[in-house]
C-alpha cells in the first residue's frame, strides 16, 4: 500500500514555546540533524522515539504523526 | 552535519588521496604486471600511501575532536545505528565477494604482489562504498 508518513512536528515545535530542534532531540536522545531529518520526512524514528516525541508535547502519537495514502 | 559525517567524509577523501593513487599507479601505470615477491620497491610504495592514510586519518581525527568535543562524545543515535547498519552490511557484501575472487580465483591465475594488489584494491573498493554510503544516507535517507 503505497504511502507516506507525515508530521506536525515543526507546527507543535513552534506551538510549544518555539523549542528548538536541539532541544527536541536531548529530550528524546537524538541529535539535532536526526530531528531535521525526521521533520522533513527524510528519516522515520523508532516507534519508542515517536512516543517520547508525543510524550514532549503532551499530546497522543496520531496527532504527531499521519499516514497519508497516495 | 553529524559528527559522524564529518568522521565519514575524513575517511572517504583521505582513502581516495592515498590509496587512490597506489591503486591508479598499480592499474594503469604498472598496467597489472606481476612482480613476484618479495618486491621492495611495491612494499615500500605501497607503505608510503598507507602511512600517508593513517596520518592524516589520525591528523583528522585530532581536529575532528578539538574543534567539535561534544559532538565527538556524544553517543551514536538510533538514525547513526540505522546507517551504520545499512553501510556496514553493503560494504561487508562486497567484501566478501573480494574475499573469493582474491583468495580463492585469483592463486589459479596469479601470483605475488597481484594477489596483494587485488586485496588492497577489494579493501578499498568495499571501505569506499561503505563510506559513501554513509555519506550518501546523511544526505538523502528516505523513511
Amino acid at each position: 500500500m503505497a504511502g507516506a508518513i507525515k508530521n506536525q512536528i515543526k507546527l507543535l515545535r513552534f506551538q510549544n514555546g518555539e523549542m528548538s530542534q536541539t532541544e527536541l532531540g536531548q529530550r528524546i536522545g537524538v541529535t539535532r540533524q536526526t530531528i531535521a531529518a525526521i521533520e522533513a520526512g527524510k528519516y522515520s524514528p523508532t516507534l519508542e522515539s515517536a512516543f517520547r516525541i508525543a510524550d514532549v508535547f503532551g499530546v497522543k502519537l496520531d496527532d504527531v504523526f499521519q499516514w497519508v495514502k497516495n | 552535519m553529524t559528527y559522524r559525517e564529518k568522521v565519514a567524509w575524513l575517511m572517504f577523501s583521505s582513502m581516495a588521496v592515498t590509496l587512490g593513487p597506489y591503486l591508479i599507479y598499480v592499474y594503469v601505470i604498472q598496467n597489472g604486471q606481476p612482480i613476484p615477491l618479495p618486491g621492495i620497491g611495491q612494499l615500500k610504495l605501497y607503505a608510503t600511501a598507507a602511512v600517508s592514510w593513517a596520518v592524516i586519518i589520525g591528523t583528522g581525527h585530532l581536529f575532528l575532536r578539538l574543534k567539535f568535543p561534544s559532538e565527538a562524545r556524544a553517543p551514536a543515535d538510533e538514525r547513526d545505528h540505522e546507517i551504520e547498519r545499512r553501510s556496514f552490511r553493503i560494504g561487508y557484501s562486497i567484501l566478501i565477494i573480494g574475499v573469493i575472487v582474491v583468495g580463492i580465483f585469483m592463486p589459479f591465475y596469479s601470483v605475488g604482489w597481484s594477489i596483494i594488489n587485488g586485496a588492497i584494491f577489494m579493501i578499498a573498493v568495499a571501505e569506499f562504498v561503505r563510506y559513501l554510503t554513509i555519506v550518501h544516507s546523511y544526505r538523502k535517507q528516505r523513511p
